[in-house]
């Protein structure tokens, strides 16, 4: 079965910094892979570039075999690939509701429909209790679970989730990690950026990782634990925090 | 030789355009807030020294300390009693309460001196000199000397002064400014102050041999917007090279294609500049 | 939960009934003011106040809704004022055609400008927009063909609905302006709700996250410009028509596309109402100074741009959502009081002591 997402030698500079190094990887249908690696290894900025919001240097990337290469953010959008952002961009201004109305109207023009369909989603995130309520008003939690409700709506085949579980508390990160396995349930395949260790070796089928821009390595939870070059990317970032 | 004359015209303008711009810079590099009130306020400074100068019979020349002054601490007082309520405001909130201020400047202006265009009654500094062979009007050339001072002047509080240096450090990152124990209200309320007291020097340096009207401080903002804009947004070197270039375009297409249209090339350079590099030519973007 | 109960209790308790019955005596106090009030002064007040809440809510459209702050409205007034005048002086077109013609050059107007202004962010394009609009003004000032810095008069014509010429009476210019009112706000009723409505605020609210979600939001700021700028033409023609007199400095200057956009700042960006109540409170007193204080000459007509700028300021610094924020405040208010009181009533002898306020 061919790849939902393929990145071919994809590189991004910035003057002279390599954030992405010629980095190549596949996303499978239907599983939950995730993306980790030290502090400025590159992981956002390799989500920009496929999210459109960066234009790789060079590289190729194809979205179920169509290439979606410097293709602009919302025609991106449009072919089934939405994200959530490292720093939370939701609508300050909108209700809950509204915000998840935003999402759902790109692939309907009824605002009828689309707040059918948001309040449907915001159901299943567990948000509906909330939906009046003015986005600013929330909890961080409440409003990551909004972020990532708000992407659900545009009906993506493909998530993003930027690190959604910075700044949550234990039973908050276990709530988002049991969201995110539903999220697959319903047949959408999931790429993460995460910091958070524990959650991301039980929630992923996958794990990539990521260092100096580099990929360093690209293996299942079990064995990515025990991979020599990964342990040393994240001791020498300790060293480096500790000093 | 009439371009020649019309270049030099051009560089002595600009050099007041430069101080003018300088402050305006220094208040967006600080904070990213827009003064529209900006020309307001070199409006006060203008009437300020032409009432010294008709009621006291004080020479602009020797009122300049006062109003730099009273500028300066009219610029403080706008930073805590407006700008500090905004700084978190949505931008809309931002741009109208200056740009508020502005029409209530002008239009108090047009109330209490009525619309009428007025001189300062023989100043100290008249007439011109002839440099081998350009005309040369004193009042200008004493304006752009008096600009380029007090430029060089800021130029050295900003790089040579711990003051200033903190302020420079607010301006490049006010959270880590913050982090190293500088008071980020302290420096953007020093930044108006100073932003103002440039506008205030300029303003009655202009009273010389300038018409003073309620409106006259309007056009001047303008050119400031464009010649911060051209600069880079912040950087006071760059709104010192762009006052020069707005002064020379300003002056040759006057010249050149007709004075009615002078104003047009000067909204145009801005339009064309941030259409094509929007950091400006000394923008740190 | 108090909350919950107190937004019932005025807004959903009036509503129905009380709502048509407010909308019924609004439409008969409008239809029959000009009846009632028949000196040309309160006529002439309704009308400017018409057009300005009109202009206000254009303006509203893209600043309010969808957030691109312009301070160079002026632009598509004066294309408005100026294509019908033009056109009718020299080719003899009714103004009602040259209101269409220059609604359609405000779009070309649009594309132009909109183009490449709209990659510009915040006080970037707000600057843009003044130098657009000045120099707009400074091109038709030296225009002789468009009457140059003395403007031009529009012919006289024999008065009737034919000609958008009334000499005797303001009464159609006052219907004509009202209609124009409630096209604008209709319309704007009508984006509130619709895709757009919705794309317009996310892309006020964060344009980046808005293209996360798919949106294309140059196209959407430019329909916003459009629909806006059309509407702002439109006025443009009917101020041609009521003054039957156009020149740069009524029709193109920077003063106008500030007060434009003061009207709807001060009633409240954003909200349906804003730019109404905007109108009904500035131009009164606008108007006002103007009359009572014209024995001052050219000071007399800067009151109340005082009173503008310090209201302005005020506002911004204090509510910035404008007198619609105060008014939702003040409601709010009164609405978690009467609920208190309900409250308090339902539960004489319950035990349970609840806070105040569950939010």
């Amino acid at each position: 079965m061919p790849a939902l997402l393929r990145l071919e030698e994809v590189s991004k500079r910035f003057g002279g910094l390599v954030a992405n190094d010629r980095i190549s990887l596949e996303v499978q249908e239907g599983e939950i892979l995730g993306l980790i690696g030290p502090n400025g290894a590159g992981k956002t900025t390799l989500f920009h570039c496929i999210s459109g919001f960066y234009t790789p240097d060079s590289g190729r990337i194809f979205l179920r075999g169509q290439e979606i290469t410097g293709k602009s953010p919302e025609e991106i959008a449009q072919h089934g690939i939405a994200r959530t952002f490292q720093i939370v961009r939701i609508f300050k201004d909108l209700t809950v509701l509204d915000n998840t109305i935003v999402g759902a109207l790109l692939r309907t023009r009824s605002v009828q429909e689309a707040k059918k369909k948001a309040v449907q989603i915001l159901e299943f995130t567990g948000l509906k209790d909330k939906m009046d309520r003015l986005a600013a008003h929330l909890t961080i939690a409440d409003k990551k679970r909004l972020e990532l409700s708000r992407a659900l709506a545009t009906d993506p085949v493909l998530l993003l989730l930027d690190e959604t579980m910075a700044g949550l508390n234990p039973q908050e990160i276990k709530e988002a990690v049991d969201l995110i396995r539903a999220i697959r349930e319903r047949g959408i395949t999931v790429f993460v950026v995460e910091h958070v260790m524990e959650a991301i070796m039980t929630v992923c089928d996958r794990i990539i990782v990521l260092d100096y821009g580099r990929k360093i390595a690209d293996d299942v939870p079990a064995n990515i634990a025990t991979n020599e070059e990964v342990i040393k990317a994240y001791l020498g970032e300790r060293y480096h925090v500790a000093g | 030789m009439i371009l020649l004359q019309s270049v030099v015209n051009g560089v002595l303008l600009g050099l007041v355009y430069a101080l003018i711009a300088a402050g305006l810079s220094l208040i967006f590099g600080l904070m990213e807030i827009v003064n529209f009130a900006h020309g307001q306020f070199l409006m006060l400074a203008m009437y300020g020294a032409y009432w010294l100068a008709v009621l006291y019979g004080v020479d602009p020349l020797f009122s300049l300390p006062l109003w730099t002054i009273v500028l300066f601490l009219l610029g403080v007082a706008t930073y805590w009693l407006i700008i500090a309520r905004v700084l978190r405001a949505p931008m809309l909130a931002q741009i109208f309460s200056t740009f508020g201020l502005g029409v209530f400047l002008q239009s108090l202006a047009q109330f209490f001196w009525s619309p009428d265009f007025r001189l300062v009654p023989s100043p100290l500094v008249k007439g011109r000199i002839e440099i081998l062979g350009l005309f040369v009007g004193i009042p200008e050339l004493v304006a752009s000397l008096g600009a380029v001072i007090a430029f060089a002047l800021l130029y050295l509080f900003v790089t040579r002064t711990e003051t200033g240096r903190a302020l420079q450090a607010t301006s490049e990152d006010r959270e880590a400014a913050a982090l190293v124990g500088i008071d980020s209200h302290r420096m953007f309320a020093l930044g108006w102050g100073i932003g103002l007291a440039c506008v205030g020097i300029a303003g009655v340096l202009l009273s010389n041999f300038y018409y003073i009207f309620p409106e006259v401080g309007f056009p001047f903002a303008l050119i400031a917007y464009v010649a911060v804009a051209l600069g880079g947004f912040g950087s006071i070197p760059g709104a010192f090279v762009a006052g020069i270039i707005i002064g020379l375009v300003e002056v040759l297409s006057g010249l050149l294609i007709g004075p009615a249209y002078k104003y047009l090339f000067v909204f145009l350079v801005y339009l064309i500049v941030v259409f094509t590099r929007p950091q400006g030519l000394f923008g740190r973007y | 939960m108090t909350q919950e109960l107190a937004r019932r209790s005025i807004s959903e308790n009036l509503s129905r009934w009380g709502k048509v019955l407010l909308g019924v005596i609004l439409a008969a106090f409008l239809l029959g003011y000009p009846f009632v009030f028949t000196g040309p002064f309160p006529q002439h007040l309704m009308i400017r106040i018409f057009l300005f809440a009109a202009l206000a809510q254009a303006w509203n459209i893209l600043g309010g809704y969808c957030g691109q702050i312009s301070l160079g409205h002026a632009v598509f007034f004066g294309i408005g004022a100026y294509t019908s005048t033009i056109l009718l002086i020299y080719w003899h077109l009714s103004p009602w055609l040259g209101m269409v013609v220059g609604v359609l050059l405000s779009l070309v107007a649009t594309l132009l400008i909109g183009y490449p202004t709209f990659r510009l962010a915040g006080h970037y394009f707000a600057i843009a927009t003044i130098a657009v609009g000045e120099i707009a003004r400074v091109l038709v000032t030296n225009w002789p063909f468009a009457g140059g810095a003395v403007g031009l008069y529009v012919p006289l014509l024999p008065e009737g609905l034919r000609t958008f010429e009334f000499h005797t009476t303001k009464v159609p210019y006052y219907y004509i302006s009202l209609l124009l009112l409630l096209a604008v706000t209709t319309t704007t009723w009508f984006l509130e709700r619709s895709r757009a409505g919705y794309y317009f605020r996310a892309i006020k609210a964060d344009p980046d996250a808005a293209r996360s979600l798919g949106i294309p939001i140059h196209r959407y700021k430019l329909l916003a410009l459009a629909i806006s700028g059309a509407f702002t033409a439109m006025g443009g023609t009917f101020y041609a028509q009521y003054v039957l007199y156009i020149d740069p400095e009524s029709v193109l200057p920077l003063m106008l596309s500030v007060i434009i956009c003061l009207v709807a700042v001060l009633g409240g960006v954003g909200t349906l109402w804003g730019p109404i109540l905007g109108a009904l409170v500035l131009i009164p007193l606008s108007e006002g100074t103007r009359v009572y204080l014209a024995g001052m000459g050219g000071a007399g007509r800067a009151f109340d741009l005082i009173v503008y700028g310090a209201l302005i300021v005020l506002m911004s610094v204090f509510e910035p959502t404008g007198l619609i924020g105060l008014w939702r405040r003040i409601q709010r208010a009164l609405e978690v009081r009467v609920s208190y009181a309900r409250l308090a009533a339902a539960r004489r002898g319950e035990q349970t002591v609840r806070g105040p306020g569950s939010q």
